[in-house]
């Protein structure tokens, strides 16, 4: 390994060990009160290289959320041969659902709210990354299921707005009033129910 | 058919007792010393709504001062803390408030009115009571105090959303019976309608403050509906249902 490379490898340790101490912080103490010495102290980190990384406290925040909403799930490699609709719908279903609740997305959505009024572009861009961007990578999945003919054609823009809005009613929206909120026994039922609406709008004959 | 002449906001008035702030006891003219006292102290509820209303919107909810919201309510501290023991209690009143007038904006009961009607008058109000009413506001507030008043955000939730649900389930069910929506799970059924109308009514206010009602406000509930109605309704559920002359 090459110096140059080597000293690559050590900044990128050093951002993701930034990364997961403000997740922290930001998560106990919210955005106003987290201060970036102390996230620079757990990092391990200088706060010269804590600003080095990120500048600005707004956007140290906005890279938590990036790394949030990249979502440990990768959509498209849910379909695998042989799936039904209902199984892939599931799927992602459930992947959703993990980012939201596994990844702190409940939490973090929460802080953002909270601080619309004092850091609004904060808001406007997890707002997009969690709702525009988002959309669109399971709207890449939708697409793909049209096309093997799981799906009827249809507006999928309009299909994952109203898919994943049934699921945050169900789910996100009580997370948000309620910090230990978890996923409640019938979690299972309620998710296929929403498959259920969405097969009767847009499944072909065998999966309705 | 009992169930089309349901009350439809029953539910909303039920162990709420509506006659607090006088929206139903206007009517009543027997006014001894007890009633005149009595339409005293709802007189002073109101104005204190009204106030505690003003200041949270403006300031805040931790910024909002009890002493403060009694002085622009013209009472005593002593009066405020008599109807209101806190002030988490005081802001929940004013979502409860704000949900009863969802209610009274609704019609009372379902006969006459197709299903596709009701929904989109549902809706219209709903958009109503969340933008012109400023509850994207309120509840924004809400969750921000989540972490300090855990409590607040829980009544708010139980009082005005679940309780708003539980009224809209009891229409759905009435509608089921009638034969305008299939048999259905319809608890999880308001909600998927509910969770459509939120896209584009409270999600994006949640996050700015700028979100105001566009244009094509009003085409997109009429989508949510029918997409609702496409799921759960039957053939009938945009035929005008003859009027209940049974008497039940």
């Amino acid at each position: 390994m090459g110096i140059e490379a080597h000293r690559r490898k050590i900044s990128n340790e050093k951002q993701a060990a930034i990364i997961r101490a403000a997740q922290e912080i930001f998560l106990t103490h919210g955005y106003t009160r987290a201060g970036m010495a102390d996230i620079a102290r757990d990092a391990d980190v200088s706060t010269a290289t804590l600003y080095k990384h990120f500048s600005s406290k707004e956007e140290l925040f906005a890279a938590v959320v990036k790394d949030v909403a990249r979502e440990t799930v990768d959509y498209e490699s849910l379909i695998s041969q042989g799936d039904t609709a209902r199984d892939i719908l599931y799927k992602v279903a459930r992947g959703y659902l993990s980012t939201q609740f596994d990844n702190h997305a409940n939490a973090l959505m929460r802080i953002v709210i909270a601080e619309v009024p004092g850091a609004p572009k904060l808001a406007s861009e997890m707002y997009d990354l969690l709702s525009t961007r988002r959309h669109e990578k399971l709207r890449a999945v939708i697409d793909e299921m049209v096309r093997n003919k799981l799906l009827k054609p249809h507006d999928t823009e309009f299909g994952v707005r109203i898919g994943s809005g049934a699921l945050k009613e169900l789910f996100v929206w009580p997370a948000l009033f309620d910090a230990s909120y978890t996923l409640p026994p019938d979690t299972d039922e309620k998710i296929h129910r929403c498959i259920d609406a969405y097969l009767a709008l847009f499944g072909v004959e065998e999966n309705s | 058919m009992f169930l089309t002449k349901l009350k439809i906001f029953d539910v909303l008035i039920e162990d709420n007792n509506l006659c607090k702030d006088g929206m139903h006891s206007e009517g009543k003219v027997n006014l001894g010393l007890s009633s005149y006292r009595r339409s005293v102290s709802e007189a002073k509820r109101k104005a204190i709504l009204q106030a505690a209303r003003d200041h949270f919107l403006k300031n805040g909810y931790s910024r909002a001062a009890m002493a403060d919201i009694a002085r622009d309510a013209d009472v005593s501290t002593a009066t405020l803390y008599k109807h209101f023991s806190s002030k988490d209690d005081l802001f929940a009143a004013i979502v409860e408030d704000t949900y009863l007038r969802l209610g009274v904006a609704l019609p009372s009961d379902i006969d006459g009115l197709t299903a596709r009607e009701f929904f989109m008058m549902l809706a219209d109000a709903y958009a109503a009571q969340q933008i012109e009413g400023q509850m994207n506001k309120l509840f924004r507030m809400v969750i921000a105090e989540v972490p300090t008043a855990p409590h607040l955000a829980k009544t708010v939730y139980q009082d005005g959303i679940v309780r708003a649900y539980a009224y809209l389930q009891k229409v759905a069910d009435a509608l089921v019976a009638r034969g305008d929506l299939k048999p259905h799970h319809t608890a999880d059924g308001v909600r998927h309608l509910g969770g459509m109308l939120k896209e584009y009514i409270v999600w994006p206010a949640l996050f700015s403050q700028e979100f105001s009602r566009t244009d094509d406000m009003k085409k997109n509930l009429e989508l949510c509906v029918d997409t609702y109605l496409a799921i759960y309704g039957t053939e009938v559920s945009t035929r005008r249902p003859e009027k209940d002359t049974s008497g039940n």
